[in-house]
């Protein structure tokens, strides 16, 4: 008799739990999309007009490309990457910058582009120097020099485009003064 | 009709606890919207000032007017309401474009820039004297990036 009724109480609460979960995901999935709807519409509100939206997709491509950019450059600082993890996420960060070229419509926004797209044509010769393979590195550095040539660089020499490069790893990679 | 009401409890407060759950979540969107601006900024602010450094004074001026472009679109944005640094780099760039300028013998458009970088400096609550924007406009104007010519 106590069975019977310790065996109906348990599935009453079992059934109450199971609901109570299923709404509160479907409360979640709800409420979730309504927090973010708000801090997305909070956020870009003021954006209306062509050009406003026009700002937008660049703004979204130039952090997007910085994010990448900085993925990447604080992983190319571990020597235990080898080359083909490097060229994967370089590779990624001249896809960011494709991206960036397709939405942006700000011409200083697409040469800034194009100069972080140089950087990065110069860390994949640098790469492939590391790895011995001389043909493919002098190709990738002959295309940065064009690129950053074409960007109004003054000096696009070799020498110049590595030493910039690799102050810009420092800095990208937040291998800064001070740092622990 | 017991069970029913039951079921009925049990859907709703998981409902309600589930909505304001869900509701507090969604405002850490605002955490990534934070983070992406810091980016766009960030990114935007070093490639100009590469740029400046490294490239003919047409490119240099492109990329800092470019940036306090950007930078004046993205004051816009809610997340970009506390980013004091972003005006900080503003302020710098109008001091650059201010150097660009007075090279280039244009000594109205060059003033122009140091009151508007010294707008944004106000804007962060530092006042600055325009003549000691103008020091610092010198100081640019003197120290010539050193590039040495293609080889």
């Amino acid at each position: 008799m106590i069975g019977l009724e310790a065996e109906r109480v348990f599935k009453k609460t079992a059934l109450f739990g199971l609901l109570f979960l299923v709404g509160a995901g479907l409360g979640l999935y709800a409420g979730w999309e309504l927090g973010s709807s708000f801090e997305s519409v909070r956020e870009f509100h003021a954006f209306r007009t062509a050009e406003e939206k026009a700002f937008l997709r660049t703004y979204e491509s130039m952090a997007s490309l910085w994010i990448v950019n900085m993925g990447s450059a604080t992983r190319l600082q571990d020597p235990k990457y080898g080359a083909e993890r490097r060229r994967e996420y370089l590779n990624l960060v001249l896809d960011a910058a494709q991206e960036g070229r397709t939405q942006a419509t700000d011409p200083a926004a697409l040469t800034l582009i194009d100069v972080e797209a140089g950087i990065t044509y110069a860390r994949l010769a640098m790469v492939e120097e590391a790895a011995g393979n001389l043909p493919a590195s002098q190709t990738w550095m002959q295309k940065a020099q064009t690129t950053l040539q074409q960007a109004g660089w003054k000096d696009y020499s070799k020498a110049h485009v590595r030493e910039i490069v690799q102050a810009r790893n420092r800095i990208d990679a937040c291998d800064c003064p001070g740092k622990k | 009709m017991k069970a029913l009401k039951l079921c009925g409890m049990a859907l709703s407060s998981g409902l309600l606890v589930g909505v304001i759950a869900g509701s507090y979540a969604g405002t850490w969107i605002d955490g990534v919207l934070i983070w992406r601006e810091m980016s766009a900024g960030t990114g935007y602010a070093e490639l100009s000032n590469l740029q400046y450094d490294q490239a003919d004074t047409d490119h240099a001026r492109q990329a800092q007017l470019g940036f306090t472009q950007f930078s004046q679109s993205m004051s816009k944005l809610h997340s970009a309401q506390g980013d004091k640094p972003l005006l900080i780099d503003t302020g710098r760039a109008y001091l650059r474009l201010a150097a660009i300028e007075e090279r280039a013998g244009n000594s109205s458009l060059s003033r122009q820039y140091v009151l508007n970088a010294q707008q944004s400096f106000r804007s962060i609550g530092r006042d600055i004297p325009e003549a000691e924007l103008d020091k610092q406009v010198a100081k640019i104007v003197s120290t010539v990036p050193a590039n040495r010519p293609p080889s």
